[in-house]
């Protein structure tokens, strides 16, 4: 059924997707194929092969086994990946990417604690300097800028 | 002969010092990459490519397709040994390969493969110096109408070969196109789909995708299986010594699947959208149907194993030249590669080898190059790599979560592109999951504006008909390819079918 949802995700998608394509000309003044040609044609498009999929996908037996006890730490990471990301600009890069490794690290690898905190530090501290430092790209400085004025 | 001219130029161009060191850390790192199950050369060269803005366009691909390289032989190191296959090329070298090694035999297997690919990569590399100029006049010719066609073939080659459900493919490749046409409408300069932000303006852009898409649904993928709660076992492949190397019926033995694997690979990879994972399985049943002893097949048969090695090899040359003189990739990995050359401002095409010989014939004489570090490197190497496979998934995801968040970001400092690369993670779980086609929708993100481009030109030059796509002889020819790979499997199907039905 979780398949069916996936294709039905596809389905309201390409709805959407073709819902806002019909506003778009056609055709533009000059007479030229306008902006609204190629995706009209690929959202009907969608729109019927995703339908097709979620009828299919409800009649016909699953014949790959999805199932799996980990559903809750795919989550979980996911969450945490989410916190991450949006902490990113707020806590600056270093500080995120360090309580994110700790975070995950301890949620994964529980018994390595040691390991996990120096990990924690290490990694986020070269991929800093290999980012910022040798490729000059900027990255997040956050809460790292109150200190360093 | 003058493209060997361009070779050697392309040799002197990876010859210099600073290039010879990015392939060296680009087939080390594509090893790396490549041995850990989960990510494969397309998740690394994605992941790595924001690291590359800082280079020369010229050392930069000379780099990505190491890692390439690199990590396809990386893939070979696990299938052989643990049994998991860390590139989807290599899938078909578990099949013998992982009996070898239970055997004991892992040692003369890895050389063999060393071996087999630098065999393939330089009849590979034979074939494409010839065939590209000729490949790249062919190119000229066509039209918009034939590339828009040739695309077509490319994403349907790839959704019908890859096997799966073919709607879940077609859906993946669809909603490629739909991502391409987010911006500007590049005929009428009107916005789409922008909803007014301004980092939407320019599109969106394949890095995050490919990085969410091969990087983060991968982990999510590798977590959902419970590889974070396995232990990985200790194995040993003896470093020196005669258990290391083939005896002399090994190499007899080997001899015909090398050649064959070659020439049908390379041949399997000149066609867009069949790559080395194709060509690995085809070399497979060839090798088998020809054997004289198919049933050592699955046993632990080494022409089970160098055949598809070799073809894989041969596939990855080969596919550089739909890649180089037409700009259609055939794979994730060289659909990666597509968007690279694009964002530096280079336009593969039949130009591409006059404009920039800089960059095509160094890309080709780099490629070799990289077999040739590669052979060097695994057969000394191969214990030490091995154990990077070691590496519990449980301290890896992180590691390469992070790795894939701050490399995205680090692209345009946009965080707006590191949720597209995290929603894309999430999606590219759940297509993992459920057999669609990420790759099909990466090389529909990279080619939809071509694809939208030519097929608007293609209109406007027939008037507003679909004429020109059977008027002209070469859009008719690909108009029936098109039409023959729709068919097959339906009659296949069909085939199939009824003959189970006459069998009751």
């Amino acid at each position: 059924m979780a398949r069916a949802a996936f294709s039905g995700a596809f389905l309201a998608f390409a709805l959407a997707y073709t819902l806002l394509a019909f506003g778009l000309p056609m055709m533009i003044e000059s007479g030229q194929i306008g902006p609204g040609f190629f995706p009209r044609i690929l959202g009907t498009m969608l729109v019927v092969v995703s339908l097709y999929s979620v009828i299919r996908d409800i009649r016909e037996p699953a014949d790959e086994d999805t199932s799996s006890d980990h559903w809750g730490t795919v989550g979980l990471v996911t969450v945490i990946t989410i916190a991450f990301i949006a902490m990113l600009s707020i806590l600056g890069a270093l500080v995120a990417m360090v309580l994110f490794m700790f975070v995950t690290l301890y949620v994964l690898n529980r018994q390595g604690m040691i390991a996990n905190v120096v990990l924690s530090v290490l990694l986020p501290v070269s991929l800093y300097l290999l980012f910022d430092v040798w490729l000059n790209t900027t990255l997040p400085r956050g809460i790292l800028a109150l200190f360093s004025g | 002969m003058d493209v060997f001219a361009d070779l050697i130029y392309g040799f002197s161009v990876a010859l210099s010092p600073v290039n010879l060191l990015y392939l060296a850390i680009g087939v080390l790192v594509g090893m790396v990459v490549g041995v850990m199950p989960g990510l494969g050369a397309s998740a690394g060269i994605a992941i790595l490519l924001p690291l590359t803005f800082s280079m020369d366009p010229t050392s930069a691909i000379v780099m990505l397709a190491a890692i390439y390289y690199g990590a396809m032989f990386g893939g070979t190191i696990t299938s052989v040994l643990i049994n998991t296959p860390g590139e989807s090329s290599t899938v078909a070298s578990t099949f013998d390969g992982y009996p070898l090694a239970q055997q004991g035999r892992a040692g003369p297997a890895l050389v063999l493969c060393a071996v087999g690919s630098f065999v393939a990569g330089t009849i590979g590399l034979i074939l494409l110096t010839v065939l590209a100029p000729a490949f790249a006049r062919l190119a000229q010719s066509f039209g918009p109408s034939e590339t828009f066609l040739v695309v077509m073939i490319g994403l349907l080659t790839l959704v019908v070969i890859a096997g799966g459900k073919w709607r879940y493919g077609v859906i993946s490749a669809l909603f490629g196109f739909t991502l391409a046409t987010v911006g500007v409408d590049l005929g009428s300069g009107d916005q789409r789909y922008t909803f007014g932000s301004p980092e939407l303006i320019t599109g969106i852009n394949f890095i995050p995708v490919a990085i969410g898409l091969f990087g983060i649904g991968e982990l999510l993928y590798t977590l959902h299986q419970g590889e974070h709660t396995e232990e990985r076992g200790l194995f040993r492949v003896s470093g020196r010594g005669p258990e290391l190397w083939p005896k002399r019926e090994d190499w007899s033995e080997s001899g015909g699947p090398m050649a064959r694997g070659s020439l049908l690979g390379f041949v399997v990879g000149t066609i867009p959208g069949a790559g080395a994972t194709v060509a690995s399985l085809m070399s497979y049943s060839l090798e088998k149907t020809i054997s004289q002893t198919p049933e050592r097949f699955g046993k632990g048969a080494l022409p089970g194993l160098v055949g598809p090695e070799s073809s894989n090899n041969a596939a990855s040359t080969g596919s550089m030249v739909p890649l180089l003189t037409l700009g259609i990739p055939g794979s994730a990995s060289t659909a990666v590669l597509l968007g690279a050359f694009l964002l530096w401002g280079l336009q593969p095409g039949p130009l591409l080898m006059t404009q920039n010989p800089e960059f095509a014939w160094g890309l080709i004489g780099s490629m070799y190059l990289g077999n040739v570090m590669l052979v060097v490197l695994n057969v000394f190497a191969i214990p030490l790599f091995a154990n990077i496979a070691r590496i519990p998934a449980r301290i890896m995801v992180p590691i390469v979560i992070v790795l894939c968040t701050i490399g995205t970001f680090s692209v345009n400092g946009s965080i707006v592109e590191t949720w597209i690369m995290l929603g894309c993670g999430v999606i590219g779980f759940f297509m993992k999951l459920y057999g669609y086609s990420p790759a099909a929708t990466v090389i529909a993100l990279v080619l939809g504006p071509l694809a939208e481009e030519t097929l608007r030109q293609s209109l406007i030059i027939s008037g507003g008909g679909l004429s020109i796509f059977y008027t002209r002889s070469m859009s008719l020819l690909l108009l029936i390819i098109i039409g023959l790979l729709i068919a097959a499997p339906l009659a296949l199907s069909l085939y199939r079918r009824r003959s189970t039905r006459e069998d009751r």
